[in-house]
């Protein structure tokens, strides 16, 4: 007995031997849509995380979340479950090299194309003048409530399927060489990233079938090759440009009968950035997203039938908006924002932190495709979807306490379906607000 | 005295005063002492500063609480804040060239820098993560961050790499180990960043051969300025 209570305090011991940390945030994120038909949506996430100090170079990432929506009152994920290392070489020619395995949120320099967790091994090395990145990750073990990586029938399939409980089995690589401040103060990154569809074939439409279903999909492998360039134009003007080339395959059903075709997409998009300081601070700046689409799509996943697919896939699927929020896929948008902190000049550290933005969203389609929202006129003349007026204030007094309430309006084209491109019900009017707690 | 001798005399007073001309010893003074203010000179004790004092190269500057110091040195003005340390590491003219070197090991100083006709100023500020190069600038200069209120400065990392700052910007890092540019006054955001951001709520270490532990646990919402630490011994019965 004596030997066991020993054996069980010397493995207490030698784990708490190094520094833990650990804290929580709590998160609540209420919506409000107005409309013909109303809608109340409610998602609060409760996370704990702590990290473990092997070392000053070696640390230990866990984090949890529990989510809870009014639509589903059980979601839970493993946020990070990671080894983290970072090692400096320190010299004459001093360089680090980072390394990142486990679980842990994988993104491209954009966040347009990829932003989701992998489990797997990212390896950064750093020197003066670049960093080289490689990644390799695995989105299979995560759960498919949570998860954003749907890019095929397949995978959307699976999200409605109450015996599943992983997301799409994928295997993403990246390659990333970026150079800060490479000349006169701007930034370049260069980009490569591969997924692989991991899904075993038994539920997928084989290559040379004719029997259409639509309800079914195929494989759907893609390659992304990115460049972005930022920085100061001149001072207190910035902007960030990127562009990615997409290539791969898809499952098209194209004279019945179904074949691979090649996937041949673009995506490109900036802003720029004008910093007022001296007038309460107040931020000036105009965006602009094109992602290509198809119009020769049956459907907003896999629906190609004729010739190259080109439509742009991303891996991960990002949002955009707050009534109208479409995917990236088809979409070209320019937005204008101005925002200000109307009480900078009072220099109270609370209170000065208040910023209030006004945005303005014109959507439009890439092709008369289809888009990620229901409604949209597929074939119609006009690739005018509509226009999003927006207020967001945000308020953060502390670092550890924030508050964003977003009020937006979507006013769409005529022959839109408003109901069905807004939220997915009659909606025209939508009220958000985030809560944010850490501690 | 004989011509020969005069000769070398007048040679030798000429190189004298030559070489005083070239490698002048430049002068820091304290034009403004407010709180508590220490120096200590190279291989001497502290001693309180005061207003008309001079010091030379490797004199450590101590502030303490709601104390500054102002000190004017070739074409530059140092303002050193409250709970700063800093030694002065060098400061000489060569020719037409003015070489200032400051080591901030912690703390926050603000320097402003004018170069006049025709001098050029070599003004290094390093801190033991970071190293800024200032010429004809004016800025706010901690151990992780520092902001620019004129001028162009470029601060460097441990990995030497080289994060630039125009009028109105700032560079920080965390660790030494990053860069960050931000258009915006980022000493604080790094400061609030490194105290409470990344910081945890709680944190406890139990000792490896002498089974003694601690828990520590900080407080002080977003200024992480308080903390409260509790001692907690743990004994084996065995």
């Amino acid at each position: 007995m004596k030997y066991r209570l020993f054996a069980v305090l010397l493995c207490i011991t030698a784990i708490t031997a190094y520094a833990i940390d650990f804290g929580g945030t709590i998160e609540n994120d209420s919506k409000l849509g107005l409309g013909s038909g109303n809608i109340f949506d409610q998602g609060n996430r409760i996370s704990l995380w702590a990290q473990l100090d092997f070392s000053d170079n070696l640390v230990f990432n866990a984090k949890a979340s529990y989510i809870f929506t009014l639509e589903d009152p059980l979601i839970y994920e493993v946020d990070a479950f990671a080894l983290q290392g970072e090692f400096p070489i320190l010299g004459d020619s001093p360089f680090m090299i980072k390394l990142n395995l486990g679980r842990f949120p994988l993104a491209d320099f954009s966040g347009m194309v990829l932003d989701s967790l992998v489990d797997g091994l990212e390896v950064v090395y750093s020197n003066s003048f670049m960093d080289f990145r490689l990644a390799g990750g695995y989105t299979g073990f995560q759960f498919k409530k949570t998860t954003k990586v749907v890019l095929t029938k397949a995978d959307s399939n699976d999200v409605a399927e109450d015996d599943r409980y992983f997301s799409a089995p994928r295997l993403i690589a990246l390659a990333e060489l970026s150079f800060p401040e490479v000349f006169l103060r701007q930034n370049l990154v260069l980009t490569a990233l591969v997924q692989f569809d991991l899904r075993p074939p038994g539920d997928l439409i084989k290559a040379g079938e004719t029997t259409e279903d639509p309800t079914k999909g195929g494989y759907l492998n893609s390659q992304y090759f990115g460049i972005g360039l930022g920085g100061t134009i001149i001072p207190s003007l910035y902007y960030n440009l990127f562009g990615y080339l997409e290539t791969g395959e898809t499952l098209s059903y194209e004279n019945g009968r179904y074949e691979y075709m090649p996937i041949l997409a673009f995506a490109c998009g900036g802003r720029i950035t004008w910093f007022l300081k001296d007038s309460l601070a107040s931020i000036l700046g105009l965006e602009v997203l094109f992602a290509s689409g198809d119009n020769d799509y049956t459907s907003f996943l896999e629906g190609n039938s004729k010739g190259d697919a080109n439509l742009f896939i991303p891996i991960s699927k990002t949002e955009l908006g707050v009534a109208f929020t479409p995917e990236i896929p088809n979409i070209f948008l320019i937005s204008l924002e101005y925002s200000i902190k109307p009480l900078e000049s009072t220099n109270d550290p609370v209170w000065s932190n208040l910023q209030t933005a006004i945005k303005a969203t014109a959507y439009f389609r890439a092709s008369n495709g289809f888009i990620s929202e229901d409604g949209a006129v597929v074939g119609a003349d006009s690739l005018f979807l509509g226009v999003e007026p927006a207020v967001i204030t945000n308020f953060r007094p502390f670092s550890d306490l924030g508050m964003v309430l977003s009020l937006g309006t979507f006013i769409p084209a005529t022959t839109a379906d408003i109901g069905a491109m807004a939220e997915g019900s009659p909606v025209v009017f939508v009220a958000r607000f985030e809560f944010f707690f850490s501690f | 005295m004989n011509k020969k001798s005069a000769v070398l005399l007048c040679i030798l007073i000429f190189l004298v005063l030559s070489c005083t001309a070239v490698f002048a010893q430049s002068r820091a003074v304290f034009r403004q002492v407010t709180g508590k203010v220490e120096v200590k000179p190279p291989n001497a004790g502290w001693r309180g500063a005061r207003v008309g004092l001079a010091i030379s190269t490797g004199t450590i500057i101590s502030t303490g609480f709601n104390s500054t110091a102002v000190i004017e040195m070739d074409n530059s003005m140092l303002t050193v804040k409250a709970l700063s340390r800093i030694t002065l590491e060098e400061l000489s003219r060569k020719g037409d060239e003015i070489n200032t070197g400051l080591y901030l090991r912690s703390g926050r100083v603000e320097a402003d820098v004018n170069p006049k006709g025709g001098l050029k100023h070599n003004y290094r500020l390093r801190s033991p993560i970071t190293t800024a190069s200032v010429r004809g600038t004016s800025l706010r200069f901690g151990v992780k961050s520092l902001f620019v209120k004129h001028g162009l400065v470029v601060m460097r990392n441990l990995l030497n790499r080289g994060g630039t700052a125009g009028e109105g910007e700032g560079v920080w890092t965390t660790t030494g180990l990053d860069m960050h540019t931000s258009e915006e006054d980022s000493s604080k955001r790094a400061e609030v960043d490194v105290l409470t951001g990344a910081e945890p709520f709680h944190w406890f270490r139990i000792g490896w051969f002498n089974m003694l532990g601690q828990i520590s646990s900080s407080s002080g919402g977003s200024t992480g300025k308080s903390k409260i630490n509790a001692t907690v011994f743990f004994y084996l019965e065995w």
